[in-house]
């Protein structure tokens, strides 16, 4: 008897092991918890995305544009820094470091694209100024556009984002003085191309 | 009106719209969800089904000596394209290459987390009880991996045993540490600083 009742606890307390030990595996908390984990960054990530757009998207897509004269590829550049940024992650101590970072990574790529030839041929924004007949505008455009790439650039951070010559510098990882230079130079060109038109003030 | 007022006119035309926005957005989600280099989403089920199984047919003689190894566990993936690993060992099988931790920090470490990122840049994340931290990355190539941009007013070189790093920081304290040894390229990130002294320390233990 005695020993029927220790053979029925034995058997109880086996059942009993086993069904804790299959509840404690397939809780699978620590899986909830890495989903959890990756839901989390994945929002965080997406959160930053929208957050860079709204903030330099214009910015980018503007700096881009000024490389490469066309919206798709200026969109492609814009998209490709993004995914750098997020695949970097870098740290930053001010937003105007993140900015420099997000536009000289903007720059490269466009330039990369130059290099390889893979810059498609529609100006949009030269259409749109024809057909609303700014020829004031397209004429400075156009002129712009003649500049080579290394005038163009720091004319672009120069007069649009207002940057300084020392900022230009720290964004384009050049030398002050070789900013500088290539400044002038870029307006004796546009002189050259916009004769009496000229007043880049 | 001057030509930079123009030129701002011109290009003030060029906007991000919503479609555009839209579009980057899914790409860079559908991107990233691309790149999953190690999933391990269905491992812990499957071992827990065989362990029952196993457990079923061994009987109740042998329950008592089963251990479940808490080094199996498996790595999380923390985000797409990043995942977590174990220990530096896992770690360094995960980039394929071989990465240390770092002893001789200036602070006593409470918590470890070892990324893998992409299966090219190890990085081993270091925390302390005070707020803390260290940031020790190493990839293959000789290229800046640190991924910090900011500028520095103070850089300077600084050998320690087997390590010439650059150092840079402000005044006397030196918040990052990059090096190369031809192959690998390294960086420490202490962003509580640590004057020269300190750094010689720190960059000795390093393996």
């Amino acid at each position: 008897m005695e020993a029927c009742l220790t053979r029925r606890r034995a058997g109880a307390s086996l059942l009993q092991a086993l069904l804790l030990l299959a509840q404690s595996l397939f809780a699978a908390a620590p899986q909830k918890d890495a989903g959890a984990d990756m839901t989390a960054a994945r929002e965080a990530r997406d959160r930053e995305a929208e957050q860079i757009l709204d903030a330099y998207g214009n910015r980018i897509l503007r700096l881009a544009y000024s490389y490469l004269h066309n919206m798709s590829d200026a969109e492609e550049v814009l998209q490709d820094t993004l995914m750098q940024f997020l695949k970097a992650a870098p740290v930053f101590q001010t937003e105007e470091h993140r900015k420099a970072w997000l536009l000289h990574v903007a720059g490269n790529l466009s330039k990369n694209r130059i290099d390889y030839n893979r810059v498609r041929d529609a100006d949009e924004l030269s259409e749109e100024l024809t057909a609303e007949n700014r020829e004031d505008l397209r004429f400075v455009w156009e002129a712009v556009k003649a500049l080579p790439v290394k005038y163009r650039e720091v004319v672009h951070l120069f007069y649009y984002e207002g940057y300084s010559t020392a900022e230009v510098a720290s964004v384009l990882h050049e030398n002050e003085a070789t900013v500088r230079s290539r400044l002038d130079r870029g307006r004796e060109k546009l002189k050259q191309i916009l004769k009496e038109a000229y007043d880049f003030g | 009106m001057t030509l930079a007022e123009k030129y701002a006119q011109i290009m003030d035309r060029i906007e991000l719209t919503e479609a555009m926005r839209r579009r980057v957005l899914e790409n860079v989600r559908g991107a990233a969800a691309e790149k999953k280099p190690i999933r391990f989403p269905n491992r812990r089920h499957w071992l827990a089904v065989a362990a029952c199984l196993a457990l079923l047919l061994l009987g109740a003689l042998t329950l008592p000596k089963i251990a479940w190894g808490g080094s199996q566990e498996p790595s999380a993936e923390t985000a797409s394209g990043i995942s977590e690993c174990a220990s530096a060992e896992e770690l360094s099988r995960a980039v394929g290459f071989p990465v240390s931790d770092v002893t001789a920090l200036p602070f006593a470490v409470t918590q470890t987390s070892y990324l893998n990122y992409w299966d090219q840049l190890a990085e081993i994340q270091y925390r302390g009880a005070d707020g803390q931290s260290a940031f020790y990355r190493k990839s293959a190539g000789t290229e800046d991996n640190s991924g910090d941009y900011n500028e520095y007013p103070s850089a300077r070189e600084l050998t320690a045993g087997s390590v010439t790093a650059e150092l840079r920081g402000s005044g006397e304290r030196y918040t990052l540490a990059c090096w190369t040894d031809g192959t690998y390229a390294y960086s420490l990130s202490l962003p509580q600083g640590a004057d020269a002294a300190a750094w010689t320390e720190i960059l000795a233990g390093v393996k």
